[in-house]
């Protein structure tokens, strides 16, 4: 059990965590917000590499900074954007990482290459890290962050620079380790989550919005969900009065797609809301 | 520790330093005006030659040469040898009587600190006197056009820089520190393997770099491998050098004295990267901090009292030798000279123990908070 309680970063004025507390289990959280909602600083104090100005992470009921060594032991991190020695191969950062994070020598190489192969890259082992694409190197990433089997899985923005293929491929592997571990997956990306994710955490402004599974999000958002078949004049008006808007196809048609709490237009008729529906809510004009 | 070895060796300019400093090394020691290689050869052989001769021997042997040889080098040579040959045979005699002397005062001695101090230097001629003449003058040579090196010394130094530079800033530059200072050894374990291997690729550098600077001059100059267990006084340059020791050890010191300077740019790359991050910017720092401290020493170069201050406090000046075998400023209680080299090292370590302790603080610092240091250093300052 992860316990976040009454966490807070302050830089100068500014609140990037304000008063934040949760609470997970095992299973998949994804953490949703926009470009600087306070995620990746949440997941910087979580992993260790910021102290907050104030509260505590508890790992089991113990702080996890007094754990030291032992709560680093139980994480596996994924960055942003995962960086690496160029000169190094696949192979040979992933020894390197066995060996920093404690892994056992005798079964390292063994648990290495088990990696590789789950990540797709074992025909890659043996290649510098500089000749990698974006892709390969996401999936080196995640690859290392499960050396040291952890307990807790912290992805950040893991699917950045993947293809649609891979991006699949990794929802899918993430599905399967959930059953072993709390896994935090913190995106921006609706799509990526919404059929994986245990949990949903929205978070804005360093401050926790709303949490819950993704059927009772959604649930929430019946009746505030509309799409309207707006004429051309009428179309750019509507878009500029109702920022948390897209638009849609339905059956060879535009539609326009709009989250409001009141009926938007005398032609529009509610619809069925979907989880980018509850992002769009919660972020407004933020997130368009 | 050798994945540490490895991200400092994987970069291209440390190899392009490595390679323009063999080819400078080369093309320089072959360069060197005043005496060519046939010259030397030529001299080598003509003085094993006259050495063997007594004085009058070796007078008339010279003169006959003279007569017989018409070409211009060849007579400069000879005439040199005849003047060296004159020179040796007089110091011999001399040294045979300062020896006699030596050995008189030494059993006449009015307190037993005299009788040491006597029987050490009377130990340090013996040892010298065993040598062939004609080695030693050719060791002299060797020396005096070693001595006229002085961009050795700040060579180093720079190769070290450029070695060393990234050793604490490559994880921030690549983003690698993200996923290692959340590891369960973190921070202080990557610090510990980064020094360590700072220190042996440091000494790896030094042991080759000396290597190569003697085995060229030693080949260039015809020198018998015997001649590396001579004592450092059998070249002029050392012949005051109060202590017993062997060109072999001297080598060795060498070796060890520029192994520290190494370690103490270690230190000072990871106090600079630790709070900067930046390669460029540890690589620059430490080149400039050595070399103001290099510069600083030549411009005092004549006040002694200067010169004194810069000896003890050692640092960066340390593989200079010179100064510090040839010179000492006192005895101690038991008639030996103190050993002014080995205080320098104390010191120079000192100050090596206070940056590493600096850079594990700034090193193991939280990342976001680090940067507000430097931040608020910044700002302090403006």
């Amino acid at each position: 059990m992860l316990c976040f309680k009454e966490l807070n970063k302050k830089y100068g004025s500014f609140y990037a965590l304000d008063n934040f507390q949760t609470e997970l289990d095992s299973g998949i959280y994804a953490l949703l917000g926009p470009n600087g909602a306070g995620k990746s600083t949440l997941m910087n104090i979580l992993v260790g590499l910021t102290a907050p100005t104030s509260g505590e992470i508890l790992f089991d009921g113990k702080n996890t900074e007094q754990m030291g060594a032992d709560f680093r032991a139980k994480i596996g991190y994924m960055p942003q954007y995962p960086g690496f020695y160029p000169g190094f191969t696949a192979m040979e950062l992933m020894r390197y990482m066995a060996d920093m994070k404690g892994y056992p020598r005798k079964e390292r190489d063994k648990r290495c290459l088990e990696l590789l192969e789950s990540v797709n890259l074992t025909q890659q082992r043996d290649k510098k890290i500089k000749t990698f694409s974006g892709g390969m190197k996401q999936r080196l990433g995640l690859a290392q962050a499960l050396i040291n089997e952890p307990e807790i899985l912290v992805l950040d923005e893991p699917t950045a620079g993947l293809d649609p293929k891979e991006r699949v491929r990794f929802r899918n592997m993430v599905r399967k380790l959930s059953e072993k571990m709390t896994i935090i997956f913190c995106t921006h990306i609706v799509s990526d989550i919404e059929t994986i994710a245990k949990e949903v955490i929205l978070i804005h402004h360093g401050k926790l919005v709303q949490q819950g599974n993704i059927p009772a999000l959604i649930k929430e958002m019946e009746g505030k969900v509309w799409e309207i078949l707006p004429d051309a004049d009428e179309l750019e008006l509507l878009l500029e009065q109702y920022p948390r808007s897209s638009l849609v196809s339905r059956n060879m048609q535009t539609v326009l797609h709009v989250v409001n709490d009141e009926k938007p237009h005398n032609d529009a008729h509610a619809c069925e809301p979907v989880l980018e529906d509850v992002y769009l809510y919660q972020f407004g004009d933020d997130s368009v | 520790m050798r994945y540490e070895i490895k991200k400092l060796l994987f970069r291209k300019e440390v190899w392009i330093v490595f390679v323009l400093s063999i080819i400078a090394l080369l093309i320089l020691s072959f360069r060197q005006p005043w005496v060519s290689f046939s010259t030397i050869k030529s001299a080598h052989m003509k003085t094993a030659e006259y050495y063997s001769l007594s004085l009058d021997e070796a007078e008339s042997k010279i003169a006959e040469d003279l007569k017989r040889y018409g070409n211009e080098s060849d007579l400069k040579i000879l005439e040199q040898m005849q003047k060296s040959v004159r020179s040796y045979k007089k110091q011999e005699e001399n040294m045979k009587n300062l020896l006699a002397n030596m050995y008189h005062e030494a059993d006449h001695a009015s307190t037993e600190y005299e009788r040491r101090d006597l029987e050490h230097a009377i130990r340090q001629y013996n040892r010298r006197i065993d040598y062939h003449p004609c080695d030693v003058q050719q060791l002299n040579i060797a020396f005096l056009w070693l001595n006229d090196f002085e961009w050795l010394h700040y060579l180093f130094p720079l190769i070290i820089c450029t070695l060393l530079a990234p050793l604490f800033a490559v994880e921030s530059e690549s983003g690698m520190y993200q996923i290692l200072f959340i590891s369960k050894k973190g921070k202080k374990q990557l610090f510990r393997n980064k020094i360590i291997s700072g220190i042996i690729c440091s000494a790896c550098v030094s042991i080759i770099y000396t290597l190569l600077t003697f085995v060229m001059f030693w080949i260039r100059f015809g020198l018998s491998f015997q001649m590396l267990f001579a004592p450092i006084q059998c070249a002029e340059y050392y012949q005051n050098c109060p202590f017993s020791m062997t060109i072999w050890q001297f080598l060795m010191l060498t070796s060890l004295m520029r192994t520290i300077v190494g370690a103490l740019l270690t230190a000072l790359t990871a106090v600079i990267s630790s709070l900067f991050n930046r390669t460029a910017i540890a690589f620059g720092a430490t080149v400039g901090i050595s070399g103001i401290f290099i510069m600083i020493s030549r411009a005092y170069a004549n006040e002694p009292d200067a010169v004194l201050m810069m000896k003890r406090l050692g640092l960066f000046r340390l593989p200079i030798l010179g100064s510090y075998l040839t010179e000492y400023d006192t005895v101690n209680v038991f008639g030996y000279p103190v050993e002014q080299l080995w205080l320098s090292v104390a010191c120079t370590c000192s100050v090596m123990l206070v940056l590493f302790s600096a850079a594990y603080i700034l090193y193991t610092l939280p990342v976001k908070e680090k940067r507000k240091t430097v931040k608020l250093c910044s700002a302090s300052k403006s």
